[in-house]
Formats: C-alpha cells, structure tokens, sequence
C-alpha cells in the first residue's frame, strides 16, 4: 500500500510541524530557574543587607527573567536551619546562602546536597559551597603599598615600628590581609629592618588591639614614628588610639582593612585609608557562577578562600577619597538599578 | 567575720578582725607586684619608664572600675554579676546617642548611667521577687542584653573631636583623666563599706543573711541596691569605655569579664559574700595591669595574660573555697 501525494505532504507537514511545536511545548513546561537567598547579615559588617534582603540580587534575578525567593538568617542558627528547609521545600535552582553563625553550615550543606541545590557563599567556606571573596592577599598588598607611599613621603621609609595587629582566629584571612599588608608595605619601603616589624594579637577589636598596642609602645620607648597595619580598621585604630593615649611624641599613621571605620565623618584623624570590599554588592559578582548553572554549565566547584570560585577586587581608598562614597544603603539603590555593574565599577576611585 | 557577724543582735563593727586580714591581704599582693616589678626591671631597666607607668595606668581603668562594681556584688553576697559588662555597653551606647542629640555633659552622663541603673533594676527584679539564682539571671540578661543591644543600636562610632574621645586619651596630673574615676570609686567604696551604716549592711547581708535579717536589715531592699549598685558603677565605666574605643558594638566586654574576676577574688573578696577590701582591690588591679606589660618587656605576646590571669583565679578561688571550708569547719 502506498500513500498519495497530497496524504504524503500533509504527513511531512505535519510530522515537521510537531518537531517543532513538542521541543517548545516541553521546554515551556520545564520549571523557570529559581534563585533563591539566605542571607545571615552581620550588622555593621553587611550593613544594610541582612536587614533589608538583598535588591541587588532581586534586581539581577527579575532582568533574568528568574523566579526569586529570599530569606532572612536573622543571625540565628536555628532560623538558618530552618531556613533551610524553606529553601529545600521552594525547590530552588541555585541558592546564595551567607550566614553569620558558620557553625550551622555543614547540617546546612547537608540538607541542600541532598536536595541538589547548588550554593554560592561569601567570605566564609564551606565544602561543596562555591566561595564568592574578597581577593585578601591583593586587598592587604594594595593597603600596605599605600601606607608605604605615606611611610615613605613623610618619614623617607624610617619608621620607627611597624605595629601588626593580627586576629590569629581569623588564620588564612588574616595571613593573607595582614600579611599582604607587610608585603605592600616593603614593595615601596623594602629597606626597613625585620626588628621593627612587631606583630601582636589584636583579634580585629579595639578593646584588644588598643592594650596590646599600649604595652609594645610601653616596650619600645624611643619608637615615636609608629605605621599600623592590621586585620580590619578596627583593629589598626585601636593601635593607633593607643600611641594617642601614651603621649603627644608619637607621631602614627595606619591603614586599615575592611573600610567599616574610614566612611562618614567620624574617622579616627591617623587613620590614613582602608581598603574598601563593598560587601553589600557581592550579589553582583555572584551572577558569574548562577548564569553558568541556569545554563546547565554549573562551573567547577571551587569552595575554598585560597582557590575561590568567584575573587573580589579589593578597593583601596584614602580617607579623602573615602569621604565621597555614599553608604552603603545609596550603593545598594544605585546597583540595583543596574546590577550588571559591580559597585567597585561604580565606586572605587580610579 | 561571718562569724562574728551571725552572732550579734545588731550591725556589729567588725573591723578590727578584719582589718589585719585586709592589710595582710594588701602587703601580699604588693609584694607580688614589688615582685613582678623589680624582675621586670632586672630584665630590663627601661620597664621603670613614664610609658610603662601610662600603659599600666591605663590598663587600670576599665578593669578597675568594673571591679569595684563586681566586687560590690561579691560583698553582699550577690555571688557576681555576669552582665556588668552589658551594663557598661548600655552607658556606652547611650552616650554617644545623647552626644549626637547634643545634650549637656552633665546631663549626659547622669542620664546614661541611669540606664545602666534601670538595667540593674530589672535584673534585681528577678533575683529578688522571682529569686532566681543570681549568676542564672545575670547570665541570661547578659546574652539578652547584648542581643537587645545588637538589634537596636548595632553598632555606634564616637565623634573623634568630641570631649568623650578626648576623655579617653587625656591627662591630669600625670595619670591618665579616665583613671580618676577609678581612683575616686576606690575611695568612696572603702570609706562606705567601712565607715557608714548603710555600707555595713551590705556586708552584714552578705556575710549572714539570716542574722542580718534578725537584725532588721531588710534584705530585699539592700538585694536591689546591690545590682542597681552595680550596674551604676559598671555605668561609670561605661563612660571610660567610650573614651577609649571609637567604636562601640554590642560584643565589646567580653574581653574584661576574666580579669575583673580575676581581680576581685585575688583581692581576698570571698565569693560567699561579707568579705572584702576595696584598697586591697586597687592592689590587684594594679597588680593584674601591670603583667601583660612586664610579658611584653620579656619579649612573650600580651595574649599570655588571658593564661596567667586565668591562673592566677583559679588559685585565687582556691584558697577562696579553702577558708569557706576551714570556716564551716569550726
């Protein structure tokens, strides 16, 4: 038996038709990717995000065309593990996850792997997270070349100490910002001697830093040109309030790390500059690996701050420059408007 | 002088037994800081320098002041006040809010150690009516404090060129101003506990609560004046904290809480309460203070003093539970 030509054509037509129409149907059906947030929020230090959800996310999500679902961790461990289940019950595609009590992370880690949802998380790694970072040994290089550029105009490379004021708890972070800050400082002073290098513990608080400081100056008394370096701006200004304290024959000047005190008007007047991460737009840089995953082409898993997934550029600025940064909420509005940018685009002084 | 105290029928005096057990305590604890010094400057002769002299100083302030208010528990049988820190962060915060409000100094101080004041009242409140266990209230109003304090301030920065800042690093009379305060509170405390009535009944309650009762010494009463005490005087020291650090966050006093303790049972103040010199305080302090600048001088981390002083309360306590012992026993 054999077909005619016009039952021949339509066949065709309409096989062809369907090879086109059954794809679209299908893919039309298939779930639309879902980027879920839960972040923890560590007041002070992710400012306005952990209060007020994340619109930068939000903002990146909607011009995707994704769905978007977001939580708050509350800085609670057990809102966070619970968290977790909403997040697993949402059946998201792809979810930012920052919580500020990282102990709660492997129970967490655990429930998402089994639900096969991929994170990406900031600052603090977790196995099988992708880690989205400040790039620590660039931010403590770009600091300490800056303090020495000062180190050098103002006392020609001689200072008297070098106060480090480390958080040892903080270990590879600290190693590198702190440490990096060391090395920036030698790239532009290569000549000042190892003895006047004075590392203490000032665990990124000043009521720490300020004490210990106190005591190395005390141990030091012709030391009158003090640069401080440090973990954070925190633990620097505590230095730098001690040479204060002990007398006016001090002469110090310190640059900071994590920008939390060098914005606004009320800036510790030794405090010369910080390197500024701009926390609050981290979701921008995120978009890198949730575009690769909405493609299917999920990147290699890079969970570790040594080998992260996604590195963040560091921003150094001098208290000068920092004064013409708006905070942190008008930088969250601005990118938001336009979360193909990143704030350091927007922001860093070039 | 618990016992002395449990067999009278009025607020004995109680001084004289106690008085050479006090001076005891004093010379010991001088001789331990002669001690430390003289090593110190055989190790090396520029430890006796004004930087010295302002790094241990300074070291004394807040400690000391939280001391004495921690030891104002103690001695009234309030076991310690976990919290004290908390109340020093409420003065903190509060002062640099009614700084930015642009209230009048005066006005500024009374009114933010009062909130302390108010703190210390609620957790009165609680040992008292409720009568739960001092060191059970003081701990969870501690956390809870810190996590009120954490929700609605977060974090507050002090204005540099503020007379709070300026507090923080001036001098008078060579010591630093924020270590006046201190000094001052030592006084006032030696000459209440020692010479006035009222003062005398917060050692007779801490002493003997029973007796004390008989006595007609209401114990509820002396039970509030005891935290709001306290937390006052950490108030005060709220003030200092603020001088000194720039930026206040809610987890600030963590770091004293060791060294106060420290301090207070190394000054013989016994931790079943009715027991305890506050000039044998200053000692300690002064003492404690100056061992994380002696550890620089010998070339170790001042990190040393968290093991040391730690150390040195656990045989402070000893001996503490030893004479509560030898006590019950007669």
């Amino acid at each position: 038996m054999s077909l005619n030509k016009s039952t021949a054509i339509k066949t065709i037509a309409i096989m062809s038709a369907l090879a086109f129409v059954v794809p679209t149907t299908t893919a039309s059906a298939a779930p639309k990717f879902k980027l879920c947030v839960a972040l923890g929020g560590i007041p002070g230090i992710l400012g306005a995000l952990g209060t007020t959800g994340d619109p930068i996310a939000k903002a990146g999500a909607k011009k995707r065309g994704w769905d978007y679902y977001e939580v708050s961790n509350k800085l609670d461990a057990p809102t966070a593990v619970k968290n977790a289940d909403l997040i697993v019950q949402q059946k998201c595609s792809a979810l930012i996850q920052f919580n500020g009590r990282p102990e709660v992370n492997p129970t967490i880690a655990k429930k998402l792997a089994k639900a096969k949802i991929p994170v990406i998380t900031y600052d603090i790694a977790q196995p099988g997270w992708y880690f989205l970072g400040i790039d620590n040994l660039a931010a403590g290089k770009a600091g300490g070349a800056a303090l020495g550029k000062l180190v050098k105009e103002k006392w020609n490379c001689q200072p008297d100490l070098v106060l480090e004021s480390h958080g040892y708890g903080a270990g590879i972070v600290d190693a590198m910002r702190t440490g990096g800050m060391v090395e920036g400082l030698k790239s532009v002073c290569p000549d000042i001697d190892k003895s006047k290098f004075k590392p203490f513990e000032g665990n990124g608080e000043i009521a720490v830093s300020q004490p210990a400081a106190r005591d190395i100056l005390a141990a030091n008394p012709t030391a009158k040109k003090i640069a401080v370096v440090g973990l954070n701006d925190a633990g620097v200004v505590g230095a730098l309030l001690a040479a204060r304290q002990l007398g006016s024959g001090y002469e110090a000047m310190g640059w900071g790390q994590d920008g939390n005190l060098i914005a606004g008007d009320k800036v510790d007047p030794d405090l010369k500059g910080s390197v500024l991460y701009f926390l609050e737009g981290y979701s921008a840089y995120a978009f890198e690996v949730l575009d690769a995953i909405a493609k299917k082409s999920a990147p290699k898993m890079r969970d570790g701050a040594v080998n992260p997934a996604v590195l963040v550029k560091p921003c150094p600025v001098s208290a000068a420059q920092a004064k013409g940064i708006p905070t942190d909420t008008v930088r969250i509005k601005k990118l938001a408007q336009d979360p193909s940018k990143t704030l350091y685009s927007i922001y860093c002084p070039k | 002088m618990i016992r002395l105290l449990s067999t009278g029928n009025k607020v004995p005096s109680l001084r004289k037994g106690a008085d050479s057990e006090y001076l005891a305590t004093i010379l010991i604890l001088l001789a331990a800081w002669v001690f430390l010094v003289v090593i110190s400057v055989l190790n090396r002769s520029d430890f006796l320098s004004k930087a010295t002299f302002s790094a241990v100083t300074f070291n004394m302030c807040i400690i000391g002041i939280l001391a004495i208010g921690q030891g104002f528990v103690v001695i009234s049988g309030g076991v310690l006040d976990l919290s004290i820190t908390v109340s020093m962060l409420i003065t903190s915060f509060m002062s640099v809010v009614f700084y930015d409000l642009g209230w009048s100094t005066p006005l500024l101080i009374i009114a933010s150690v009062l909130c302390a004041g108010v703190f210390g009242l609620f957790n009165s409140v609680l040992v008292v009516w409720l009568r739960i266990n001092p060191l059970i209230v003081t701990l969870a109003t501690g956390f809870a404090g810190g996590g009120v304090l954490l929700i609605v301030f977060d974090r507050k920065l002090v204005d540099p060129k503020s007379w709070i800042a300026d507090f923080g690093t001036s001098r008078l009379f060579e010591f630093p101003t924020a270590w006046w305060p201190m000094a001052l509170l030592t006084i006032g405390a030696h000459y209440f506990f020692k010479y006035s009535k009222f003062g005398r009944h917060f050692l007779a309650v801490g002493g003997n609560p029973s007796s004390s009762k008989a006595m007609g010494i209401s114990l509820k009463r002396t039970r509030v004046a005891t935290f709001v005490g306290a937390s006052i005087i950490g108030g005060i020291a709220g003030i200092v904290f603020a001088g000194f650090t720039p930026e206040i966050r809610p987890n600030a006093g963590t770091f004293y809480m060791l060294p106060v303790i420290a301090a207070v049972v190394l000054a013989g103040f016994s931790l079943a309460g009715g027991r305890g010199s506050f000039l044998a305080l200053f000692v300690s302090v002064g003492f404690l203070s100056t061992i994380p600048t002696a550890l620089v001088f010998f070339g170790l981390e001042s990190v040393w003093q968290t093991f040391i002083q730690g150390f040195i309360l656990i045989i402070a306590v000893s001996i503490d539970a030893y004479r509560i012992v030898r006590v019950k026993g007669r």
